[in-house]
């Protein structure tokens, strides 16, 4: 893996996690018509749009230090018709422009009714977003990436990080939502990092079977193995701690669980951002 | 519409790889840069048949570049349009227009577009479209002096030499329906190739 690809590593990451921000806030928000969560005014770490469109900037900023040739780059648009990196950049262009189009309105008239409209439009482009990143590494050339692993993890990064993002905040007293409402949120955290667990062992054995016809690209041994491992292990020892958060409090020592929480935020982070670079470091393609 | 294609006959190639350096000196290409590649696959080993053992190893060349498929996955792909294919079916590439994303060369079954580092876009096998252009033949094909080289038409080459084989280490052509027409080399059905000079073709 070239240092380049590290710029991927932390767009692909930040840009879900800003997708999965937007969802995680306007989703239930929406089902519950109250948008008043979501549409926060002010630079504050309470408002879940700010939080989103920096993400998604320093994301798109950093998937810049990748090309070759930046200065070309608004030349991305020009297959929409055939390409899903065009259509991928189109998705951040509409669903960044969303993001700034709600805190312009906020912060000028506050928020209106329109704003609704802006929240609908930036929840729908952030999942045309999240898809069209699917669709350009699951290509048949790539078998390490043409697989159910690839979407999986993809959306797996967005609602864990996502869903942490709002965890945090609340722990924090930065959002305010209903213990029960908050309880099934963990409930449904422990459920999506289980599946990061199955999920990753089971790609992991997917992989062992693959020839990659090179000797350098193994992946029983050898530094993927061994950041496999520890993967895998921070992520048991978050989807535990999420448990014990949750059914277990009075297990944790200290009386302060929104240290505890912060520190599964920054776990969950740490191994997302591993398990993407495994991702990328099991690149290799068929033929020659 | 046209369909250019590369033929090359594996049962008479040395492995000399004049095509390989006739590609870089046309191309002026620096190093890591290898838009034909000679691939020496070799195989085999010891077998006990009865009470003796007698060996089967082999070995046989294969040169590629871009074979300028029919369904260019590259082509389809490029964000920016810098690749596209010709009337004559060569793909080519536009460098103003790329982006140095190096996607095409992700996708690439075939190693084709290679990222240049000092220009920061991608270059790639264009079947020396300018000599095609002239009415010439390209580079790889006349500095081969086995003729294991040769071009033409798809089909023209098809009804020349006969139906193409698949050799290792060739994808499968149904994912791009590479535009090529290969002779494979008696030995190509072996047991266990591998490419013994993969330091040599590797794409960096």
């Amino acid at each position: 893996m070239s240092n380049r690809d590290w710029s991927l590593v932390w767009f692909t990451t930040l840009a879900q996690w800003s997708v999965g921000i937007i969802l995680w806030f306007t989703l239930p928000a929406l089902l519950a018509d109250d948008l008043s969560q979501v549409l926060v005014t002010g630079l504050s770490v309470r408002n879940p749009v700010l939080l989103a469109l920096i993400y998604m900037g320093i994301g798109t900023i950093s998937s810049l230090l990748h090309l070759g040739n930046p200065a070309n780059a608004p030349r991305a648009l020009n297959n929409l018709a055939c390409s899903w990196l065009s259509r991928e950049i189109l998705a951040i262009g509409v669903f960044s422009v969303s993001l700034v189009l709600i805190l312009i309105v906020g912060w000028i008239t506050g928020h209106t009714e329109y704003s609704k409209y802006l929240v609908l439009l930036s929840s729908f482009s952030g999942l045309a977003l999240l898809w069209m990143m699917i669709r350009i590494y699951v290509m048949p050339t790539i078998p390490a990436w043409n697989s159910w692993y690839t979407p999986v993890s993809f959306v797996s990064t967005a609602l864990s990080l996502g869903l942490l993002t709002l965890l945090s905040l609340h722990a924090s007293g930065f959002v305010n939502t209903s213990d029960q409402i908050t309880g099934y949120f963990w409930v449904v955290l422990i459920v999506i990092l289980l599946i990061e667990i199955i999920s990753g062992f089971a790609h992991q054995s997917s992989l062992l079977k693959m020839d990659t016809g090179m000797d350098e690209l193994v992946f029983d041994r050898g530094t993927f193995h061994q950041v496999f491992l520890l993967r895998m292990t921070i992520l048991i020892l978050a989807c535990l701690a999420a448990t014990v958060l949750v059914f277990k409090p009075d297990l944790l020592p200290g009386n302060d669980s929104s240290l505890w929480v912060l520190l599964l935020f920054a776990s969950v982070i740490v191994q997302e951002l591993m398990g993407r670079l495994l991702f990328y470091s099991s690149y290799f393609r068929v033929g020659v | 519409m046209k369909r250019l294609a590369f033929y090359f006959d594996s049962a008479s190639c040395s492995g000399c790889k004049t095509c390989h350096m006739a590609c870089k000196d046309k191309n002026d290409l620096g190093p890591g840069q290898v838009w034909r590649r000679v691939y020496e696959v070799t195989g085999g080993g010891w077998k006990k048949q009865g009470t003796t053992w007698q060996q089967d190893v082999f070995a046989y060349n294969l040169s590629m570049s871009c074979n300028h498929c029919e369904d260019p996955i590259c082509a389809k792909n490029c964000p920016t349009h810098a690749l596209f294919k010709r009337e004559d079916g060569i793909v080519q590439i536009d460098q103003n227009l790329c982006i140095g994303c190096k996607y095409c060369s992700w996708v690439c079954p075939y190693g084709a577009p290679q990222f240049n580092p000092e220009k920061g876009v991608m270059g790639k096998c264009d079947f020396c479209a300018d000599y095609i252009d002239q009415g010439k033949n390209p580079g790889c094909v006349d500095s081969c002096p086995m003729r294991a080289l040769d071009f033409g038409d798809h089909q023209a080459l098809l009804d020349k030499y006969g139906p193409s084989d698949h050799i290792y280490p060739l994808p499968d052509p149904s994912i791009t329906e590479p535009s090529i027409c290969i002779k494979a080399h008696p030995n190509a059905a072996n047991s266990n190739p591998r490419v013994s000079n993969i330091e040599e073709v590797k794409i960096v």
